[in-house]
């Protein structure tokens, strides 16, 4: 029989479409059924209230957005408090995703959000600790987030690492050593766009994460790169500029059991559901069971 | 549950000033949709992502919404080119409706540029409200005035200023606005009026700057960068005196007094 179900870790999903972090929120309610979704994944959540960046936070280039929100949230009681049984309405899997500016911080988010009906955590490593490093930059600092959060929940670890390295291999290789049930993969690429009138770069901050379907060939590969390292450990949530079905597949032949859709939520908002229904589709088209047939199958040239 | 993001039909579009086109769309966002509330047009640039958001000119409930926009980027040029029968998606009513509370006596509106779009809706709702309008707008030169005849038939002809005194009194809209507080014919400073404005930041904020010494309320439209339109993806973040606001949720309107305009100010 076919079936679009996905497992991720344990986290059952009746498909594998899912929301990247931080690009749809309990807003798209209006404009789509949000309990169509494989899982559901919170904006970024940190210990402390966040205002974030400064503004302008978003800017345009081909193809791309560009971001730099600096995780504006109002923290873990408030989320906790007025958020999370929001999202928990849906009836589908709500993955929590976390963010800290040291393992304590990490560590005390995940045991603030254990136990409240969550089916996960997103562990977001694209953050700098106080000394200003990127975690997910270093394969011993991802590890070691990984690991203290490993040590104080029992709840699936998706490890979300960020594509701004020389080897992702090895990052990928050192959070499922260090306990990771999955990896997200890719978050943006860091980049920049100038406005050559003002001279001024066109973020708040100067520069940013850049996402939408320009990076795509650059995240299927590092989706790649990440399966030939871990495939036989772990699943990967593939993302990256799915802006379609024809996107999403391409995700799960480079060996994603499910994928994120982030940026095309705001060009579409019902991006998400057309998505679904798509894979359906192709399910029936190629006379598929299901996505597993395909997954990481690729055709060498 | 699919309210807000429905596709639209274009009726009509045409060209009401120097690339400024006016769009009427056939939508069921127009059943509830209230001035001071804007929509998003779905992105038609092939290289765009993000959806273009246009406070709403005016609306006849349950048969169309009117957007006024000035053609200025690659996906307004081609807005500026939809034809009646063309269909395009649209995101709304987004943001909170204008408030003008029952107190109000005199309501004043300026302009700068296409930002009078923003004020014609609201303008034509507080004179259904019987109480005193007074409009004003500054554009660049009289090729690029429009609305002039919208405002006529509110029976408050609107004033305007040109930057090259073609049209109207050589001026901008800030000029007007100080010659209808300063002016000869100076108003009555009590709490019964209330500005209303919408254009470029330094205009707004030297009316929000006047407003304040004068002691009369001010609500300024705010513009920032906006992606889901939703108040989810926090983009178009605002800094007031009660924290980060953000314009598609909280705004676009807010009272001037309550936004912190310097922007070295810290948070």
């Amino acid at each position: 029989m076919k079936t679009m179900n996905t497992n991720i870790a344990g986290i059952k999903m009746k498909n594998p479409v899912m929301n990247a972090s931080g690009t749809l929120g309990l807003g798209f309610g209006d404009c789509f059924d949000l309990s169509k979704c494989g899982a559901l994944v919170t904006k970024g959540v940190t210990l402390l209230p966040r205002s974030g960046n400064s503004t302008p936070r978003i800017a345009e280039a081909t193809s791309v957005l560009l971001n730099s929100i600096g995780l504006e949230n109002s923290g873990v009681k408030v989320f906790l408090a007025e958020e999370l049984s929001v999202w928990l309405s849906f009836g589908v899997p709500v993955i929590v995703n976390i963010s800290g500016a040291d393992l304590q911080e990490y560590v005390d988010l995940a045991v603030a959000l254990e136990g409240h009906g969550i089916a996960g955590f997103e562990i977001n490593v694209s953050c700098p600790n106080r000394e200003g490093v990127i975690f997910g930059t270093d394969p011993e600092l991802a590890s070691n987030v990984t690991d203290a959060v490993r040590q104080v929940t029992d709840l699936p670890l998706i490890v979300k690492l960020t594509p701004n390295v020389t080897s992702i291999k090895a990052v990928a290789q050192a959070v499922v050593e260090a306990g990771a049930d999955a990896i997200s993969a890719v978050n943006t690429f860091l980049g920049m766009v100038i406005d050559v009138k003002t001279r001024r770069p066109k973020l708040g901050k100067g520069f940013g994460g850049v996402s939408g379907p320009g990076i795509r060939p650059l995240a299927v590969k590092k989706v790649r790169e990440i399966y030939e390292a871990v495939n036989d450990q772990v699943p990967i949530i593939g993302m990256g500029g799915i802006d379609s079905t024809e996107a999403a597949l391409e995700f799960i032949i480079a060996g994603a059991s499910a994928v994120a859709v982030g940026t095309a939520n705001f060009t579409n908002p019902r991006t998400i559901p057309e998505v679904i229904e798509g894979l359906e589709r192709y399910l029936e088209e190629q006379g598929l069971e299901s996505l597993e047939e395909i997954r990481g199958r690729i055709i060498p040239v | 549950m699919n309210g807000k993001y429905q596709t639209a039909l274009v009726r009509r579009l045409s060209q009401v000033a120097a690339g400024t086109f006016q769009l009427d769309l056939e939508t069921a966002i127009s059943d509830h949709v209230q001035p001071g509330q804007f929509v998003l047009l779905q992105p038609l640039a092939e290289t765009s992502l993000l959806p273009r958001p246009f406070t709403v000119y005016f609306a006849q409930q349950g048969i169309f919404i009117r957007l006024v926009f000035e053609a200025r980027g690659s996906n307004t040029r081609l807005y500026s080119q939809l034809k009646s029968g063309d269909k395009i998606r649209v995101l709304g009513p987004c943001g909170q409706p204008a408030v003008i509370d029952d107190s109000a006596r005199l309501a004043i509106f300026i302009g700068g540029g296409c930002g009078l779009a923003s004020l014609h809706w609201l303008a034509f709702a507080a004179g259904q409200k019987k109480i005193g309008l007074l409009c004003a707008a500054g554009f660049r030169d009289k090729d690029h005035v429009f609305s002039t005849k919208d405002f006529d038939r509110l029976g408050t002809p609107l004033e305007v200023a040109t930057d090259d005194g073609s049209f109207g009194v050589s001026g901008t809209a800030v000029d007007l606005f100080q010659n209808i507080i300063f002016g000869e014919d100076g108003l009555p400073k009590n709490e019964s009026i209330r500005v209303f404005t919408c254009g470029p930041t330094v205009m707004m904020r030297e009316i929000a700057r006047i407003t304040r010494a004068e002691g009369i309320p001010c609500y300024v439209f705010l513009e920032e960068m906006m992606a889901c339109g939703l108040g989810d993806c926090k983009s178009c973040a605002v800094r007031t005196n009660s924290g980060i606001k953000h314009v598609c949720k909280d705004g676009p309107i807010f009272e001037s007094k309550e936004v912190i305009w310097d922007e070295d100010d810290e948070y």
